[in-house]
């Protein structure tokens, strides 16, 4: 078993094939080897860790994706699919799946970035961004000189 | 891979902004990866308007900017050109050129020219170029476009026709150059309407050419493009449709074709070539030297197909000649798949060929000796396909094809006669409506075969008796599709398939059937369809089947050309089948 301590000073103590699931934890474990010491998640807090853990037990017996898995991964089209239990697991606020997605950042678990990831690009399709600055509460901060630059752009991408 | 420490401090202290730089260009490349592709570009686009932050970002990431969609006509398509360039650092480039649709007018040769300018520079990196325009415009391109395109993995090119439009398919030089690297990943040439010739340097690099044509070309020239290209793997041919007219012989023609006299010295195939495709082709001499040099000088050869060729006169078809075979015998070892639709200028040689590993067969109007020679060379046929395939001239000795699991003919039921198929899953039998051959050689072939796991049966415009047809049911067993069109039946076999109505009855034919299509069969009626399909699917009473379950319910397509009432059977359908 591993015990991992959140920002917010709570200890979760878990098998040690769900923490794996995480590379900064398994590096982790490999450094010290075997070892009774808590591991230490400074960026991570309990409510997010519990969120994440979830996610690590429902999927401890997944294959790790490999460095060409990674690799292909950029060459290959994209998709927005999600599986169906990951899109449940996935039902949350806006601030928790942000959370997830930096604790998935912080924890390298990869295919939990991508099922954040891919919820918030399925949430940002096919809208404009004066939807998209209203969806997330973001500010326009441009310049009138790039204002001016995007109305070129504009023109460029409408011509088809 | 990823940096562990949240973003400086933002602005604005909404969840948005907490997402690190690393975060949020995983989501945008989710988003540029998801649109189609036409739409990438835009997508990115938008969300670079989002903020300054969300900008730099998209602006500093080069991945966003490699893919340049241009419309030639615009009059600042060398300044986005620019643009999309000095964002794309080092990357490969996939540039696509286009003639937006409300442009009809003639090319602005100055604006051709800035591009090519621009473009240009870049040949080098060039990982995919295409082009859809007019040919003024394409010709303009690619006159500017010279260079080593090392990196060139795919070249697609499609005229637009315009006004002045060519009425013939184009031959189009293009200019790269390419040096000789064992690291060469080849390159996939795609062409509507224009054939290309390519520079001796890049020849070797071509590993597939697909060209598609609306208009008349000459094979001549795409034969030297063939030849052009010692690496090629995959030749595809698509002939113009309204231009191949039905090809009929005339009679004064003689039956017995000489090998065309074209084939003097074979011209050298690739010896690389897998894959040969010609769709629509018109039989010609050159044609028939491409295949006879494909055939010849390509041992890697596993796929053929030449479909949708000219038709031929049913006549033609009966020009069995013995003597007449000429040449070497060919034999293609590695042909796994062979799709032809002959014309007589091509029955010598295929006379000539063997398939000892051919699975798929699919012949249309070829001679019967023909047909039975390539499926008795073949020892491990799983499909066989035979359309408009003649009478044979004498008769042939029956062929065991224990591995055939499909058969399809279609205008050739005497091929019947001479196959054993046992381990036959699927069986269609069609003929023109208005032929209609007997087909009393069905009872023969299933008493003969008796594959016992045939699943699907398709008897289309046959001529066969109740009784013969009944018999044979009686030895499929496994039968689970069933389908009767435009039959010489009568409702006697309907009666014959109910369930019977006792369980002592011992007789019941095909207790496994699950779905039954019926049409326009000539003595089959509308209440004896519904009659059959009230028996098979009642809930009362079912006889249960040798494995101790229920037997399936039936699920009926039919179709009668009558003025009779279907209310029953509609409020069946509705109770049994609802939607």
């Amino acid at each position: 078993m591993v015990n991992l301590v959140t920002s917010d000073n709570e200890s979760f103590t878990v098998e040690k094939a769900v923490a794996s699931r995480s590379v900064l934890i398994k590096n982790m474990l490999e450094d010290v080897g075997e070892s009774d010491q808590p591991i230490p998640l400074p960026n991570v807090t309990a409510s997010v860790l519990k969120k994440v853990l979830e996610y690590c037990d429902h999927h401890k017996n997944e294959p790790m994706p490999t460095s060409e898995d990674l690799a292909a991964e950029d060459t290959r089209k994209r998709t927005t699919d999600i599986g169906e239990w990951d899109q449940k697991f996935i039902q949350v606020d806006q601030e928790m799946l942000f959370e997830i997605i930096l604790a998935a950042n912080y924890l390298d678990i990869k295919p939990l970035l991508d099922v954040g990831c891919k919820t918030v690009a399925n949430m940002i399709k096919g809208k404009t961004p004066e939807e998209i600055r209203k969806l997330f509460n973001i500010v326009n901060d441009f310049t009138p000189e790039e204002e001016a630059q995007i109305k070129k752009e504009n023109e460029w991408a409408e011509d088809r | 891979m990823l940096r562990l420490t949240r973003p400086a401090a933002t602005t604005h202290d909404v969840p948005a902004c907490h997402l690190n730089d690393d975060a949020l260009l995983e989501i945008f490349s989710d988003v540029y990866g998801i649109a189609a592709s036409n739409n990438s570009t835009c997508a990115i686009l938008q969300l670079s308007r989002v903020c300054r932050r969300w900008r730099r970002l998209i602006h500093g990431c080069s991945h966003f900017w490699s893919h340049l969609q241009l419309n030639i006509h615009h009059p600042e398509v060398d300044l986005r050109a620019a643009y999309w360039l000095d964002r794309a650092g080092n990357r490969p480039l996939a540039i696509e050129l286009y003639r937006s649709s409300s442009h009809l007018g003639s090319s602005d040769v100055k604006g051709l020219a800035r591009l090519s300018s621009v473009l240009g520079r870049s040949v080098d990196r060039w990982s995919q170029l295409k082009i859809e325009a007019d040919l003024h415009s394409i010709r303009a391109l690619f006159d500017a476009f010279s260079g080593v395109a090392q990196a060139l993995e795919r070249l697609e090119v499609r005229l637009v026709p315009d006004a002045s439009g060519p009425s013939c398919t184009a031959v189009l030089p293009i200019p790269f150059i390419r040096h000789p690297s064992p690291r060469d990943n080849g390159v996939r040439i795609d062409f509507q309407d224009c054939i290309p010739v390519f520079t001796p340097s890049f020849q070797p690099a071509v590993t597939s050419i697909a060209i598609a044509s609306n208009f008349i070309y000459q094979m001549e020239t795409i034969f030297h493009v063939f030849q052009s290209c010692p690496n090629l793997i995959d030749l595809s041919l698509n002939s113009p449709s309204k231009e191949t007219k039905p090809y009929t012989l005339p009679h004064s023609l003689p039956h017995r074709l000489p090998t065309p006299p074209a084939l003097g010295p074979i011209v050298s195939s690739p010896k690389s070539l897998e894959f040969l495709y010609l769709s629509r082709v018109i039989w010609t001499t050159s044609t028939v030297e491409l295949l006879t040099s494909a055939f010849t000088a390509s041992p890697s050869l596993s796929r053929v197909s030449l479909l949708n060729s000219s038709q031929v006169s049913p006549e033609s078809l009966n020009d069995f000649n013995p003597q007449g075979i000429s040449g070497t015998p060919i034999v293609l070892e590695n042909v796994t798949e062979f799709r032809i639709s002959g014309a007589p200028i091509v029955y010598p040689l295929l006379r000539r060929l063997t398939l000892p590993q051919v699975q798929v067969l699919e012949l249309e109007h070829v001679p019967f000796d023909i047909a039975y020679n390539l499926i008795s060379s073949s020892t491990c046929l799983t499909s066989v396909s035979l359309r408009h395939i003649g009478e044979p001239a004498h008769p042939s000795q029956c062929l065991t094809i224990p591995t055939l699991t499909s058969l399809e003919l279609f205008n050739a039921p005497n091929f019947l006669d001479c196959v054993h198929a046992p381990q036959l899953n699927h069986l269609s039998l069609c003929t023109d409506k208005y032929e209609r051959p007997s087909l009393g050689s069905l009872p023969e072939f299933v008493e003969h075969s008796r594959p016992g796991v045939l699943h699907t049966l398709r008897l289309e415009g046959v001529e066969i008796a109740d009784d013969d047809l009944i018999q044979c049911l009686g030895m499929l067993p496994q039968l689970k599709d069933l389908a009767l069109v435009e039959c010489s039946i009568s409702d006697t076999i309907l009666h014959a398939l109910e369930t019977p109505s006792t369980k002592q009855s011992s007789r019941w034919l095909l207790p496994h059937l699950t779905a039954i299509e019926l049409k326009d069969n000539d003595d089959m009626t509308p209440d004896g369809a519904i009659k059959f399909l009230k028996s098979r699917n009642r809930t009362s009473f079912f006889p249960t089947l040798v494995s101790g379950n229920a037997p399936p319910r039936v699920k009926g397509l039919l179709s009668f050309s009558t003025d009779e009432s279907f209310g029953e059977f509609k409020s069946i359908q509705a109770s049994r089948f609802p939607t």
